[in-house]
């Protein structure tokens, strides 16, 4: 049996609480308060206390789809990706825009407005920052 | 055979330990005979206010979470109840873990036969944060140039990196609003003797850990370990067994007096308690954290209860957790710790318990019984 | 947030407006909480008697959309009662003498007809506002959610700025972010105007030609409402990333039109949401708990996540995912990270107000921007000595009341307002898949003043019609004296009753944040 507790943030609101995940066997399996954290001392509301809840849903996406006859089916990454380098190049830059997401990382918000800007020459990138 | 003194005889945990290292040789002990899956224990995580609790399986591992960690407000109870209760294991405790272990085995959640509980003596925790603010505060350094801590003789001294240390009595420190946490003022049982045995180094000669055998499984576990070379044992004298029982009776009078103020003389109003429970989120951090709470299905998210509204009905809500735990409250603090509102949820919970204390005679975490029938109160 | 969560304790006086605290940011509410036991007088804004209010010490029950009048009519009271901080005005700030000619005819009087708030508690709040020590105005959307939204931001810093509340512990404008990155992916120039730490396109962009090696286009680009507006036609490839708009943004209908007009829709997400049912493809990617990075959040803290699990099945993350597709494109050399620290290492690079920050030290305490060197212990409060103006003086900009877009009128006589609750996230992707919180709600209702309610013929828990110009919802009618007479509410987060079909897409003319605070529905019994 394997369990270890991780300190990490909560993925909810822009407060920013620290939380730790309780991971058994490699599942998220809990949370437990995270006390030495500055902004919350280990307080959290009841989203923050439950966010591991949706980590291992059935209903994850698992692989990529590909929507065929208006049906989605799996198919493989190198399938997908080719598709989409496909289609993003028969695009103009000025016909492509992009969606970032304030619940990704700031990795990944950086990585997706540079592939935006240096690949697509497009500075078509926003999210969700008025919604 | 009730008390002793106990001393590692492997020379790399006697560098590292506080006072004899009886407390990690028995774990290695365990371990390396592997009469446990592991170990369950706490390691330094960020920094000395950052205790995170691991789960061991070999005593090489051993050093990461050897020495005290007095700002690490765990209870272990919860966390065995909750992901252990499968598994053979050994941990050590503080007083409000091993009467937690306890009252959870007499509710059968836990069964003491998979359990070695290594009781640590203990004066008292402190939160993270607060230490933090106080030693920025009154010690006037850098919290993060402190490299260890430690409560003894009634101070909370730090250690600081340039190899310089600071101490200042607690009682000056609580006085200001700092210091332990709240409950842990209060408490009353410095020596786990619920553990299988209690360590520490009250009446302890230097170099030695002092040890009260509390269980046959813990007179066992002491002869075994010592049989098989791990620790060495020596009688200690009357007189550091008086002396240990007088810094009990001081901790004791000194926890009764918290106890008058805190439950009584500053004891919320009605009023107070209203405008506290108007705050209530119900983010469920009290029941999650309790280590008493262990109903699979709980009351508290049944159809009874209004739901998806805040604040929820104090007299519903805390009504039914004051019913179903405060019998059996060990007063450890968690479900004020967890409380995103400050909620002095324990002053309500310690104080029901030492009225049901008062009619029943029944201590939990202590006795063998069982609690008191209380069921009658959710009807 | 000019300030950091933490100073607000040290507040004599916490003005909230827009801001339901203790449901949205209940961990930000708790300081709060902790400034009125010390003393702190708590006063709070809304249209709804929502749990906050009933926290305060004042309510103003105004009529939404209104803010600019009553904060205006606050200096009013401010500037005639001599509660201004003279000194700071004259050393700090330019434009005050506009403002006093512009809010001169803002008396409470005056404001009290438009915000629909009684006159003696307009100058009650101002009176102890503008008398406080320190001061701290926390506001959320809304105030922002507006089609004068930079307005009202505006007056908020007007308010602080004649009062000298800021740049000191327990004042401030203290904007509360909603999303836990929100902040960071602003930094990160996920923004069609702004490279990375807000730099402009129009201006930074040689010294990005410079450091990513490429030509760069150099023009503004489009905002989501734009970009939706113009699907099919300008726009026809959309890739979006962890949103999910077909819940979240304005007039539902017309965003499914919009995206299904496409020629090519990718998503990447954790879930199938509404959004990514309407895609060519769809991307599986690893959640929070299974990824590596860096959330801001809205005190400007720069906080590590780590990873606790693997992601499910072939899920990966989503830099790893843009790596890849970077790959395919050929430019696999421009995008050579082999973790995100990698990445991190190049945003501190490109972005001055994270210069100073490393994984290394961020730790569990995290750094706030900006933090220009790496002995920098960074700034959790703003502007302490001087403003970020060339002139280093803070603006005071006059602002004139503006009606919402659209007005509740005979055929659509209320005002919707929009928000969340709070054991629900958003689109409810999240924790509409969690237990705990479904069980304490999965629907949507309507809040209705019992007023109105009676006038309509409605009981609590009727089914209704809510329906505006651009849909129509059936939804649970739920009475509650809370809510104003003549304002109606709908939380946003359950895409069955969802909100957004009825709210209105007009933007904000400068930062182009839709009215979802404002709309005209009916309400018809069913």
């Amino acid at each position: 049996m394997s369990f270890k507790i991780v300190h990490t943030i909560c993925p909810y609101c822009g407060t920013g609480c620290g939380i730790n995940l309780v991971v058994k066997d490699d599942k998220v399996v809990g949370t437990y308060p995270l006390k030495r954290h500055p902004i919350n001392e280990g307080k959290v509301c009841i989203k923050g206390n439950y966010c591991y809840e949706f980590i291992h849903r059935e209903d994850r996406l698992k692989k990529p789809l590909i929507k065929k006859n208006g049906q989605f089916v799996e198919t493989t990454w190198d399938k997908a990706l080719s598709l989409i380098a496909e289609k993003l190049k028969e695009h103009n830059p000025e016909e492509i825009g992009f969606f970032s997401s304030a619940r990704c990382t700031n990795e990944d918000n950086y990585i997706l407005q540079k592939f935006a800007r240096v690949i697509l020459k497009t500075n078509n990138i926003d999210h969700c920052a008025r919604l | 055979m009730k008390y002793l003194l106990v001393k590692s005889t492997d020379s790399e945990i006697l560098k590292r330990a506080e006072c004899g290292g009886a407390v990690t040789s028995l774990f290695k002990y365990l371990l390396d005979k592997k009469l446990v899956d592991g170990v369950l224990a706490l390691k330094k995580g960020e920094d000395v206010y950052d205790g995170i609790p691991v789960f061991i399986t070999s005593s090489d591992e051993l050093p990461e979470v050897s020495g005290s960690l007095h700002c690490a407000t765990i209870n272990f109870g919860k966390i065995i109840g909750k992901y252990f209760a499968d598994k053979k294991i050994a941990v050590p405790t503080k007083p409000c873990d091993a009467m937690a272990i306890k009252e959870l085995a007499k509710l059968k959640q836990v069964n003491l036969d998979n359990i070695y509980m290594i009781g640590l003596n203990c004066g008292g925790t402190v939160s993270p944060i607060t230490a933090m603010k106080m030693i920025k505060l009154f010690y006037e350094v850098n919290p993060k140039d402190v490299i260890k801590e430690e409560i003894d003789k009634g101070k909370f001294i730090i250690f600081l990196k340039d190899g310089t240390e600071k101490a200042i009595k607690i009682d000056e420190l609580e006085e200001r609003g700092f210091g332990r946490r709240k409950n842990c003022q209060r408490c009353e049982v410095m020596i786990p003797r619920m553990a299988d045995i209690a360590c520490g180094n009250w009446g302890a000669e230097k170099g030695w850990t002092f040890v009260e055998v509390c269980s046959e499984k813990g007179r066992k576990l002491i002869e075994d370990a010592e049989k098989e070379g791990y620790i060495k044992i020596k009688e200690p004298s009357k007189k550091a067994i008086e002396i240990r029982e007088k810094i009990e009776n001081v901790m004791i009078k000194m926890a009764k007096k918290f106890q008058k103020k805190h439950l009584e003389e500053e004891y919320p109003s009605l009023e107070e308690w209203q405008k506290y429970w108007n705050r209530c989120i119900k983010c469920y951090g009290c029941r999650d954290n309790c280590p008493l709470c262990f109903c699979v299905e709980c009351k508290l998210e049944k159809d009874y209860m209004e739901k998806g509204k805040i604040p929820p009905n104090p007299i519903m809500f805390q009504g039914i957790r004051l019913s179903h735990v405060s019998p059996s409250c060990i007063n450890c603090g968690q479900c004020e710790d967890a409380c995103p509102m400050d909620i002095p949820l324990s002053y309500i919970f310690h104080r029901m318990q030492l009225r049901f204390r008062d009619t029943f005679g029944y201590i939990p975490g202590v006795d063998d019984s069982l609690p008191p029938l209380i069921s009658e109160l959710d009807k | 947030m000019t300030n950091s969560i933490e100073d607000i304790e040290d507040a004599d006086c916490i003005l909230i407006i827009g801001s339901n605290t203790f449901e949205q940011h209940p961990l930000i509410a708790r300081r709060v909480v902790k400034a009125k036991d010390k003393g702190a007088k708590i006063i709070v804004i809304d249209p709804r008697k929502t749990m906050t209010a009933k926290q305060a010490d004042l309510y103003l029950q105004i009529v939404p959309g209104t803010n600019v009048a009553l904060i205006n009519a606050m200096m009013h009271v401010i500037i005639k009662e001599g509660l201004i901080d003279e000194e700071f005005i004259k050393n700090r700030t330019k434009g005050f003498e506009e403002l006093k000619k512009v809010v001169e005819k803002y008396t409470p009087e005056y404001a009290s007809k438009i915000c629909k708030v009684d006159k003696d508690l307009i100058v009650e709040a101002a009176r102890v506002y503008g008398s406080a020590k320190r001061a701290s105005i926390l506001y959320c959307m809304g105030v922002t959610q507006f089609t004068h939204g930079v307005d009202n931001v505006k007056s908020c810093c007007n308010l602080a700025l004649i009062t000298g509340n800021i740049g000191k512990r327990g004042t401030g404008v203290n904007p509360l972010r909603g999303q836990n990155n929100v902040q960071g992916a602003c930094d990160m120039g996920a923004l069609p105007d702004v490279f990375p730490g807000y730099q402009k396109v129009n201006v930074a962009y040689e010294k990005f030609e410079e450091i990513w090696g490429v030509e760069l286009n150099h023009e503004m680009g489009l905002t989501i409402p734009e970009m939706i507006k113009k699907a099919g036609k300008e726009i026809k490839f959309l890739y979006i990333m962890g949103e999910n708009p077909m819940v979240s943004d304005p007039d539902i209908k017309h965003v499914e039109k919009a995206l299904k007009s496409l020629d090519f829709l990718v998503v990447q997400d954790i879930f199938l949401t509404e959004t990514a049912e309407l895609a060519d493809i769809v991307l599986p990617a690893a959640c929070w708990a299974e990824k590596e990075g860096t959330f801001t959040n809205t005190e400007r803290r720069v906080q590590l996540i780590r990873k606790a699990v693997n992601p499910p099945g072939e899920a990966l993350e989503d830099w790893v995912i843009i790596k890849k597709l970077a790959e395919k494109l050929d430019y696999g050399d421009k995008f050579n990270y082999k973790s995100p620290k990698d990445i991190f290492e190049e945003i501190r690079k490109v972005t001055p107000q994270y210069a100073g920050i490393t994984y290394e030290r961020l730790g569990v305490d995290g750094i706030h921007w900006p933090c220009p060197n790496e002995t920098h212990p960074g700034t959790p409060i703003l502007h302490v000595e001087k403003f970020l103006t060339q002139d280093d003086l803070g603006r005071i900009f006059p602002i004139e009341y503006k009606n919402p877009a659209e007005l509740p009128d005979d055929e659509y006589p209320f005002i919707l307002t929009t928000g969340r609750i709070i054991f629900h996230y958003h689109t409810g992707t999240m924790t509409r898949r969690s237990k705990h919180m479904i069980n304490e709600i999965n629907d949507g209702f309507v809040e209705i003043n019992p007023k109105d309610a009676k006038k309509l013929g409605i009981k609590n828990n009727d089914l209704v019609k809510v329906s505006s110009r651009r849909g129509g919802v059936a939804v649970k009618a739920k009475i509650t004296e809370n809510i104003k007479e003549g304002v109606v509410f709908m939380p946003f987060h359950f895409a069955e009753t969802a909100a957004n079909l009825l709210t209105n897409p007009a933007i904000d003319p400068y930062c182009k944040i839709p009215e979802f605070k404002v709309c005209a529905v009916k309400i018809e019994k069913l």
